[in-house]
């Protein structure tokens, strides 16, 4: 087994053959398709909803009525992809093809790059095909699509390879399916649940005076500042932000922020997958 | 025996004991406090706010003038509020020295003596916020009030005077028609406070340090703060976007990247320019209360502010141009009968007292779908964050657009069956090499 030590030399061969590999396993297999549908169906909804608002008035406001599915679809997809790349990393270990690709001429950061590569392009893909659904539904409703969603769109390209690299971390730390799965979903869920708790204490002391309340939001707004420094989620949702505001300088900070968290995470895993090694 | 008489004890000890403690609720303890009034800006008038020991920071809108006013009075808690509040009435005493503006390493970056100053009201037009007048201005204004309120009193007793002469002569000869009645002066209805001392301060954004030091040199105890000068994070033109049939419940419109969409019947929309800015939740409660804990200091605020005068509405179609409203008074009348409605007409003073909204009205464009509008000052030049997309969306989704869901669906179906065709014709291959 090749036990190379990780360098910042790439071997564009290998990365380019497991990159090729993994993207056809990802194109041959349902869950891309059926999450692409469920985002496309969520956003059915919000629009039916955003319409159904519109047409309640004589005169609606509303912020760009495209931000939100979109948005939608950059969580669900990157979240699927990032789940989908730690499950076939900690696959191949259990299943021992990863002991016998390591037999060959091939480094830990070729390996994962190629993982990272192919995921993202699985996302890149579906990112496009709801943009171009999405420029058939403005036409077909008018509302008004605006280049934005390209900002968004560009963003969470970023945003989705830190959450891949952060998903191959995780798959790299924990040797089982059934832990990197409990690792996996129990990060979003602990996140999840931080952040839905803040925004409703914040409501409910905000609206009703509740005081008592006052010093768990507080900490719950910490806690989230520390997530919001973690979570590649919340630097999507900060550039969208400062895209929104249009802070450009801004926006290319979270992106180069993301990209640099995607690189920095992919290398924990090398470094942790070569320090675990590779063996079932 | 025993137990009525243990009852009747512990009945006797309730009411002594529930009683006090009651009296004791509805007096708070107060106690004499350093304390910071200010007549804080907001950029077109003047709140008074009040800073206790107990909050450590005092909030100042960044770039406008402020009044620091250094006093003692008495402070108590107030458990409804959940704040402290100031008894001005029982003690109210200014507390001299200089005002040090300092940054958060210790350095003194302003020295600020005592100036007075005066908050002249100014009535036209009405509602207008006062204007800030100070040192020999204030003097100076506060001396002609004063000239003119003399006058005033030396025209009432003048008139007082006439009127009695005017009411003895009425009852000494009733038949004279030729008397006659003195008129009165005119109203001096102007009302000025004194001039009183007060410390100016103007700050760049950021974040200082506030404290009092006496004539002896001594940093007056109970003094010092963090001083925390704000600025909005983004400022815009907002719209109160009024639809002719529902002009009671208007909708807002805070920033550019909002659309106001319209249904396929038309309405004349009203619009009404505002400069809206935008500022962190909890800076902005602390502005006006440096003790609210109930504001989020993570979310973002917009606030209306002044309306924009001097500016005409420009429509616009395909990116062009097309016509150019100016700002009119309207009165709205309330349809006649039975059913609901409004319909708004054009201000006709002498007709009703006010108008009841200034705005720019812009008319359904027929045949259009989309169009934008945007604020454009007299010069021609575009006021930014005014411009708005005003979109005319179908009402309901076709069924076409919900077959698109399937769409991904329909494709990973084809990618899988094509892949499982290789498959099969790769294992009938292999076969054929076997067999």
């Amino acid at each position: 087994m090749t036990r190379l030590k990780p360098s910042l030399y790439l071997d564009l061969h290998s990365t380019s053959m497991v990159s090729r590999q993994t993207l056809r396993t990802l194109l041959f297999s349902p869950g891309i398709y059926v999450t692409l549908s469920l985002a496309l169906a969520v956003t059915m909804l919000l629009l039916r909803n955003t319409l159904g608002v519109i047409n309640s008035g004589y005169a609606t406001v509303l912020f760009e009525p495209f931000v939100t599915p979109l948005l939608g679809m950059c969580i669900l997809g990157g979240l699927y992809v990032a789940l989908v790349a730690t499950l076939s990393v900690t696959r191949e270990r259990e299943s021992g093809t990863l002991e016998t690709l390591f037999y060959g001429p091939i480094r830990f950061h070729d390996y994962l790059l190629g993982k990272q590569v192919a995921h993202l392009v699985a996302y890149g893909g579906m990112t496009i095909t709801f943009l171009l659904v999405c420029l058939v539904l403005a036409w077909l409703t008018h509302l008004l699509l605006t280049p934005l969603l390209l900002a968004i769109a560009g963003l969470s390209l970023a945003t989705t390879a830190a959450l891949i690299g952060l998903a191959l971390w995780i798959a790299s730390l924990v040797r089982t399916t059934r832990g990197t799965l409990l690792a996996f979903v129990g990060l979003i869920v602990v996140v999840l649940a931080l952040q839905v708790g803040e925004a409703s204490l914040v409501s409910i002391v905000g609206s009703q005076q509740l005081l008592q309340f006052v010093f768990l939001r507080d900490s719950l707004i910490f806690l989230n500042q520390i997530v919001n420094w973690v979570s590649p989620v919340s630097y999507l949702f900060q550039g969208t932000d400062a895209a929104v505001r249009q802070s450009w300088g801004e926006w290319v900070m979270y992106f180069l922020i993301a990209l640099l968290y995607g690189l920095v995470t992919l290398n924990l895993a090398a470094v942790q997958l070569r320090r675990k090694g590779v063996l079932r | 025996m025993k137990r009525a008489f243990f009852c009747l004890v512990l009945a006797a000890w309730f009411a002594l004991t529930a009683v006090p403690s009651a009296v004791h609720a509805d007096a708070p303890v107060k106690e004499r406090q350093f304390v910071w009034g200010v007549l804080a800006s907001t950029g077109h008038d003047y709140n008074g706010v009040f800073s206790p020991g107990v909050a450590p920071s005092l909030y100042l809108l960044a770039g406008q003038t402020h009044i620091l006013l250094p006093s003692y009075t008495l402070v108590y808690y107030w458990p409804i509020d959940h704040e402290y509040k100031p008894d001005w009435a029982s003690l109210n005493e200014p507390a001299a020295g200089t005002v040090e503006i300092l940054t958060l390493d210790g350095r003194v970056l302003q020295r600020l003596t005592s100036e007075t100053y005066l908050m002249q009201p100014v009535n036209t037009p009405p509602g207008s916020p006062p204007e800030l007048l100070r040192g020999e201005q204030a003097t100076a204004a506060y001396h002609a009030y004063e000239t003119k309120r003399e006058a005033y009193y030396a025209s009432m007793a003048e008139y007082d005077k006439k009127l009695a002469e005017y009411m003895r002569q009425q009852e000494l000869t009733p038949n004279d028609t030729f008397l006659q009645k003195p008129d009165p002066p005119p109203t001096f209805a102007e009302f000025f406070p004194p001039p009183s001392p007060g410390y100016f301060v103007q700050l760049d954004p950021g974040a200082y340090r506030l404290q009092l030091r006496d004539a002896s040199g001594q940093i007056v105890p109970g003094s010092q703060r963090t001083l925390i000068a704000v600025t909005p994070r983004q400022e815009s033109v907002g719209y109160a976007v009024i639809p002719e049939s529902k002009w009671t419940i208007p909708e807002q419109s805070d920033e550019s990247s909002e659309i106001i969409y319209v249904t396929a019947q038309g309405t004349t929309l009203y619009l009404e320019p505002f400069r809206m800015r935008e500022f962190n939740q909890q800076e902005l409660a602390r502005l006006s209360n440096p003790q609210d804990t109930t504001a989020s200091p993570n979310r973002w605020q917009w606030v209306q502010d002044a309306p924009l005068n001097n500016v005409q509405l420009e429509i616009l179609s395909n990116g062009q141009p097309v016509a150019r409203v100016a700002k009119q008074s309207y009165s709205v009348k309330q349809i006649p009968g039975a059913a609901l409605g409004y319909t708004v007409v054009p201000f006709d003073a002498s007709a009703t007292a006010s108008p009841d909204l200034e705005a720019f009205a812009v008319p359904a464009v027929a045949g259009a779908t989309a169009y934008a509008v945007r604020l454009v000052y007299e010069d021609g030049i575009i006021v930014p964050g005014s411009e708005r997309s005003v979109i005319q969306a179908n009402d309901t989704l076709s069924p076409f657009s919900y077959a698109l869901i399937f769409l991904p669906l329909g494709g990973g179906l084809v990618v899988l069956g094509w892949r499982r065709r290789i498959h099969a014709r790769s294992l009938k291959a292999l076969a054929a090499m076997g067999g």
